[in-house]
């Protein structure tokens, strides 16, 4: 019983790798805050999970809110970390239902992003058009594609359908395609094999608010100062405070550095 | 004019693929003596800048410039290009892999960065390809994956270098490699080769005369996959159909001899030469080596004599100072403290220039002894026995006598001098008084010298002494014998008589006839006168 337990807990000790946290958050030119974003950091590893609502007034907090919610009291429960693409799933369909009852008719909905960093591997999942990234050995990648409707723009111009013209001018071209909410959650993106995190990485996980106000230069140009991932947060919404775009909206960010 | 000499054919493709921008891009130039193919293909999603195009037209402005086959200026012109891709990064981080083929119609040098390839046929046959800067490429030079792989493998664009790279950017730059007549290259980037098997291409460059056909032939391969999604692709193939014909005299046997023998010859000059160096660095080492052992042993040696000296000469100085050698002694003090302070030894340093010093006040002593500066002298010895009295190898009780000595010559001498002073104020029994003392004294402590002087000086005083009562003595009788004379005018014959009688006396003692002659005289002419007046006052008679 005792070499059990004492396996059990060496094991904890060599696999599980230090993640230190940052996270900052701006209001920007919106009156409410619609972004929602948790950490969470159990036996099994650390979570992740940033959602921007929408929808206008409380609905957006709402959704954007039960979504980041569910996900941490499931990934509290769960007991399985080996099926984490299953956890996805599952979590994202568990809060895409709630978002639809509490929303009660309402169109409303949020994009979803959540990281799990699992013995110095990392899984992660995305609807909508927030943003996961990966800052390795000073290079930024991103590691989601945005369910926006751009991307079936581009399909129809490769296919013929539209001039490049309509393709670039199209209006609608920022749309979400697939989101959590009322009839809105046709795709979902989920990482085919998990990335294996050197010392040193960086997995930043934010809202489109952040990443259309900073280029990725910028963005790089703070990453690479090597400062805490607290501190990095607080710099990049410095960053996007100086700016004061006219039209900012709520930008989210979570930093966790692999140690 | 080399190009004159030979025939090189290039054709080309580029395409956007399944994609709607195309970011490859393909430029080839042909000059008189050199000429250069660059394959760029765009890895950044950059929506104002052609970042392929950026960098190709970069190192192909620098070539136009200076073209050169110099390994060294291409890398130059590649880091340019980096340079400036680097600083016109704005939004978004410009990345470009890039391969670049530079020949002089005789020989080529290839650069790469990132997986743009090179295929290099021979004779139809496939001969070589470039090296892959990617992930997927160290995989297969670790054998974890075959040949056959890498073209399909995940991470084949997980790029280890490419042109934009925020750190340590190094493309690879290969050494000049011969064309031969009828050589083909292919240049492709990897939205072409990842959809293609490496013995597919190189079966598609058997038996073809023109480039033309090459690229049509490898696009319909690619087209005919049909698979869903076709990245941007671009296919260039050079036919090197004739090769700058080099001075056929390097081709000769001779000269083919000649590089053997050069082959094999230099290395060994340069092994012997090399090993020359390697040896006589050794042995300066080996000398350096022994050469400070011999300093510390020397050093050591050095040491040991010094102490062994200081020993010798403190015992030796010792040894004489109880023979009363001073001088000597002095010296062998002196060579025991160099000795001391050679080998740092404080102590004996130190009780060597004590005894130093107390020999010398010793000399110095016998020195104003010697030369009758007896108080000097005592003072010195006096000063002497003081600082010796730590000493044990100083005879202190000959010490003392020579102090009394001193001390008592000294006294010889002040009571002379006391003598002296009563002789000139004429007080000649003191002055013999002090004569006699000094000479007993003299006497007792045998001041030789002093004895024979104080002898002369006290007969001295007795004359002086002796002449002075004979003059007290005549001027007695000189004064009774005016006496005489006044008592004579005065008719008091009687008393003058007597007073003439005692001033005769006086003379007679003296023996000075010539006054006792003059006295009797003068008595006579007293009596006569005497007698004359008697017959006065008696006529009678």
């Amino acid at each position: 019983m005792l070499k059990i337990f004492v396996n059990s807990f060496l094991k904890n000790i060599i696999q599980r790798p230090k993640i230190l946290i940052g996270h900052a958050q701006l209001l920007g030119k919106r009156k409410e805050q619609e972004d929602s974003f948790a950490t969470f950091n159990n036996e099994f590893g650390v979570l992740g999970v940033l959602a921007d609502g929408m929808g206008g007034y409380s609905n957006g907090k709402m959704a954007s809110s039960t979504v980041v919610n569910t996900f941490v009291s499931e990934f509290a429960k769960t007991r399985n970390p080996e099926s984490l693409e299953d956890f996805f799933i599952n979590t994202a369909n568990l809060s895409y239902s709630k978002v639809c009852e509490k929303g009660k008719g309402i169109k409303t909905g949020t994009t979803l992003v959540s990281v799990i960093i699992f013995e110095k591997n990392l899984y992660w999942t995305s609807v909508g058009d927030s943003a996961i990234l990966l800052f390795s050995k000073g290079e930024l990648i991103n590691l989601n594609k945005k369910h926006i409707f751009q991307a079936i723009l581009e399909k129809e111009y490769v296919m013929g359908n539209i001039t490049k013209e309509e393709m670039i001018n199209n209006p609608k071209k920022k749309r979400l395609t697939s989101y959590l909410g009322y009839d809105g959650f046709r795709d979902i993106d989920i990482c085919k094999k998990p990335i294996h995190l050197q010392h040193g990485d960086k997995v930043i996980v934010c809202s489109d608010g952040v990443y259309n106000s900073l280029t990725e230069i910028e963005l790089e140009a703070i990453l690479i100062k090597n400062n805490s991932p607290v501190k990095t947060a607080e710099e990049i919404m410095e960053m996007i405070k100086q700016k004061n775009l006219s039209d900012q909206d709520n930008a989210t960010i979570i930093i966790l550095e692999k140690r | 004019m080399r190009k004159q000499s030979c025939e090189f054919q290039t054709d080309f493709l580029t395409e956007a693929g399944t994609l709607n921008v195309n970011h490859d891009y393909f430029a080839f130039v042909e000059l008189d003596d050199f000429a250069c193919w660059v394959i760029a293909d765009g890895l950044d999603s950059d929506e104002e800048n052609e970042s392929a195009e950026m960098a190709a037209h970069h190192i192909f402005e620098a070539f136009m410039e200076k073209p050169t086959i110099s390994r060294g200026r291409l890398k130059n012109y590649f880091m340019a290009a980096h340079r400036v891709l680097k600083e016109a990064s704005r939004n978004v981080r410009l990345k470009v892999s890039l391969t670049m083929v530079v020949t002089d119609y005789s020989k080529i040098v290839w650069l790469v960065a990132g997986n743009s390839r090179l295929y290099h046929f021979r004779k139809g046959i496939f001969n070589f390809r470039s090296k892959d800067q990617s992930i997927a490429q160290m995989l297969l030079n670790s054998r974890k994956i075959t040949e056959a792989q890498i073209n399909s493998h995940e991470e084949r664009n997980n790029l280890i270098n490419y042109i934009g790279k925020l750190n340590m950017f190094k493309p690879y730059i290969s050494r000049k490699y011969d064309l031969n007549d009828g050589d083909v290259m292919l240049l492709c980037t990897a939205g072409f080769w990842e959809n293609m098997f490496d013995y597919e291409i190189n079966n598609a460059v058997h038996n073809l005369n023109e480039p033309i056909e090459l690229i049509d032939n490898l696009e319909e391969m690619l087209l005919e996959r049909q698979n869903e999604v076709v990245n941007n692709y671009t296919i260039a193939a050079v036919f090197a159909k004739k090769v700058f014909p080099e001075n056929k005299l390097f081709n000769t046997n001779f000269q083919e001899t000649i590089k053997k023998i050069a082959v094999v010859v230099i290395p060994m000059l340069l092994i012997g030469l090399i090993g020359m160096f390697v040896n006589r660095k050794i042995n300066e080492v080996k000398q350096r080596e022994l050469a400070k052992i011999q300093a510390i042993q020397k050093k050591k040696m050095a040491k040991l004599m010094a102490k062994k000296n200081e020993e010798k000469s403190e015992k030796k100085g010792d040894q004489l100072v109880a023979e009363g050698e001073f001088p000597a002694a002095l010296n062998e003090y002196k060579v025991a403290r160099e000795a001391a302070e050679l080998i740092k030894d404080t102590v004996k340093v130190e009780a060597n220039k004590q005894k130093y010093e107390i020999t010398k006040m010793i000399i110095d002593a016998d020195g104003y002894f010697n030369s009758k500066a007896y108080e000097r002298a005592m003072n010195s010895y006096l000063d002497a026995k003081v600082k010796a009295a730590n000493f044990p190898e100083y005879d202190k009780k000959e010490l003392l006598k020579k102090l009394a000595k001193s001390r008592d010559y000294l006294k010889v001498i002040e009571i002379s001098r006391e003598g002296e002073n009563a002789l000139n104020r004429k007080e000649f029994e003191t002055a013999r008084a002090c004569f006699r003392e000094a000479l007993r004294l003299a006497k007792s402590v045998y001041f030789e010298e002093m004895k024979a002087e104080l002898e002369s000086r006290l007969s001295d005083a007795d004359t002086k002494k002796d002449e002075q009562e004979k003059e007290d003595k005549l001027f007695h009788g000189k004064l009774l014998e005016s006496r005489g004379d006044e008592l004579c005018q005065q008719k008091r014959f009687d008393e003058a008589i007597s007073s003439y009688n005692k001033a005769k006396r006086v003379y007679e003692e003296l023996k000075i006839s010539d006054s006792i002659l003059n006295v009797n005289g003068k008595i006579k002419n007293a009596q006569e006168e005497k007698d004359k007046k008697i017959l006065w006052i008696f006529p009678n008679n």
